[in-house]
């Protein structure tokens, strides 16, 4: 209703600075016109109410109307004031003009009103002054002509000034139902403030409590409903936290527990296996070494058996040369045999020599001095023959005693041949089983690298093992301190599980 | 002559003092005397002299006879007959053209 009083407001006002034009107009007329200064009177006292009621700052229904009248009435006062002048013709039309201005103030009943004036005006007029309205005297039909005009007019104003009022009320209607609205929404804005405010405020305590580590506090005082989910799940989360951190801390200590028992178990484990990987590194010295040493009985074995092997070819070779020696002492027995014939032959020859030589000394004492020359040659001849005789008998008698050991070495050769054969049998036998043992241990050899590969990868498994352990040392004793620093950690919250009796400032978990 | 409206005065009065102008400035409009028209001169108080009368028959009009219901019918009233009239506690009234058997009435326009 305000926008359509500030246009009213404003019509009033167009209509009041066109009054007091119409004023000035028939101000000026009064020195023209020959109707003297009564036009300009009637004009001020017709026009000063509504112009009073107006820079009072009025615009009710009253001074619409007044307006209204007034502003009918100045075209009156005019064609009055310029009576039996050319001029009433064209003045005729400010009642048209008046009439279309005062919808200006969007109100029906002035127009309504001032139609009737100038209804009024003019059926008086044509009867009573038809020099004031028409040329040519009374005349109804343009009365009734004029008044259709107006009608229609009115018509047309009335419809307009009643569709600009219901505009402007409805718009009015809509902007304060959108203010109402506005309102009504900033009411709800400042209770859900007012709201959102409290529910803050109660959630920020209990964060800042749980912020130092109180896990126990819940939310008791109940929120506006909109908040009530809110509250819920607040204290759900809450306990949720609660005894997530109840079973953290009871899981903390079990983790300490069984981290400090890790530790432990670790700790041994570290130390049986570094006993382990010592003992695996000694075995595998000592398999090397075993198999070093093996190694080294095998490279014997091949050489004893290559030794015997070669023994054996001697054994067998010494048997050849004791067949070549049998056949040699044969041989030099048969020989020891012709020497001694050669022996007896030149025992033979000796003695024959001697008894030449006897013969000869005999024959050269028979021939006296002469010959003496010659018996000293044929005793020298016959000691000659007697030493060669007994060379000879030496000979034949080492001879026979060569021949006694030559058939004793025979035999001995022989049995020698024997016992070599023997021998090499015993060597081929010995050379068999020392290559049996060689091949033996080449195969311990090659078991022993096996297993010492095997103590190999058995210590670099140790050794990985115990890289292990003592990284798993590590990680227990990293455990167990982060367990007890987790411990420690979950120690400062306060839960509902170790709430003891007191009194609270906050309300507590159930 | 109406009086302005006081501040503050009453809508109702307002409107009832505007109404009383308005049936004056038609009635004005209506009857006041114009140029051309006979007027009917209607003494309202009683006076001793006539000098509105006299100021009109001075300025070229003649006096027509005896009004119907008293008073006198003046033809070709002079220009301010009215406000005269007023003063000297009379009022001048045109006479319409078909209640004037005058001659002399003719009609304006």
């Amino acid at each position: 209703m305000d926008e359509l009083l500030a246009v009213r407001r404003n019509g009033l006002k167009l209509l009041a600075a066109t009054c007091g034009l119409a004023v000035l107009v028939i101000g000026v007329g009064t020195a023209l016109a020959d109707t003297g200064v009564l036009p300009l009177v009637l004009a001020l006292a017709v026009g000063a109410i509504p112009l009073a009621l107006v820079l009072q700052g009025r615009a009710d229904a009253g001074t619409r109307l007044a307006m209204g009248s007034a502003v009918a009435a100045l075209p009156m006062i005019l064609l009055y004031q310029w009576s039996g002048s050319a001029f009433m013709v064209d003045i005729h039309m400010t009642f048209f003009a008046a009439l279309a201005m005062l919808a200006a103030m969007a109100d029906w009943r002035p127009v309504i009103l001032a139609a009737g004036l100038t209804a009024v005006h003019h059926l008086l007029a044509n009867f009573l002054a038809p020099d004031i309205v028409w040329t040519g005297g009374p005349a109804f039909a343009r009365v009734l002509f004029h008044a259709a005009v107006v009608v229609a007019e009115t018509g047309a104003l009335v419809i307009l000034c009643e569709q600009v009022a219901r505009r402007i009320q409805h718009q009015a209607e809509i902007r304060a139902q959108a203010e109402r609205i506005e309102a009504e929404a900033a009411e709800d804005r400042r209770r859900a403030s007012a709201e959102q405010n409290a529910v803050i405020g109660a959630v920020a305590a209990r964060l800042e409590a749980m912020a130092r580590g109180d896990l126990a506090l819940r939310i008791a005082e109940p929120f506006p409903p909109a908040y009530e989910a809110l509250r819920a799940s607040f204290n759900e989360a809450a306990a949720d936290l609660d005894g997530l951190l109840g079973r953290v801390t009871s899981a903390a200590r079990q983790i300490a527990t069984g981290s400090s028992e890790i530790r432990s178990a670790s700790d041994d484990l570290a130390r049986r296996t570094e006993a382990q990987a010592s003992a695996i590194a000694a075995n595998s010295e000592a398999t090397t070494a075993l198999a070093t040493g093996i190694r080294k009985t095998a490279a014997r074995a091949e050489a004893v058996n290559a030794a015997t092997a070669e023994a054996q070819s001697d054994a067998a070779t010494g048997g050849a040369v004791v067949e070549r020696a049998i056949a040699a002492m044969t041989a030099i027995e048969q020989s020891s045999s012709e020497i001694a014939q050669i022996v007896s032959i030149i025992d033979d020859i000796a003695f024959q020599t001697n008894l030449l030589a006897l013969n000869a000394g005999v024959e050269a004492a028979r021939a006296g001095d002469a010959s003496k020359g010659f018996a000293v040659v044929a005793n020298e001849v016959r000691a000659l023959a007697q030493r060669s005789a007994d060379a000879a008998q030496d000979i034949k008698t080492l001879i026979g005693a060569s021949s006694a050991q030559v058939s004793t070495g025979v035999e001995l050769v022989g049995e020698t041949g024997a016992v070599l054969r023997t021998i090499v049998g015993r060597i081929t036998d010995i050379g068999s089983a020392i290559s049996s043992i060689a091949a033996e241990s080449a195969g311990q050899v090659e078991a022993l690298g096996s297993v010492s590969a095997s103590f190999s990868r058995i210590d670099q498994v140790t050794q990985q093992n115990a890289a292990m352990v003592e990284e798993s040392n590590a990680a227990a004793h990293s455990l167990l301190r982060e367990a007890e620093t987790l411990h420690d950690f979950v120690a400062r919250f306060r839960l509902s599980s170790e709430q003891q009796a007191g009194a609270p400032m906050l309300s507590r978990a159930a | 002559m109406p009086a302005t409206t006081p501040p503050q005065t009453s809508p109702r009065l307002a409107l009832a003092a505007q109404c009383a102008v308005l049936a004056l400035v038609v009635a004005v409009a209506e009857l006041a005397p114009r140029p051309g028209l006979a007027a009917l001169y209607v003494p309202i108080l009683p006076v001793q002299r006539h000098a509105a009368l006299d100021w009109a028959l001075a300025h070229s009009a003649a006096l027509g006879g005896k009004g119907p219901l008293g008073g006198m019918i003046l033809t070709a009233p002079p220009p301010g007959l009215g406000m005269q009239a007023l003063r000297e506690g009379a009022l001048a009234l045109a006479i319409p053209a078909f209640l004037c058997q005058s001659p002399k009435a003719r009609p304006n326009g």
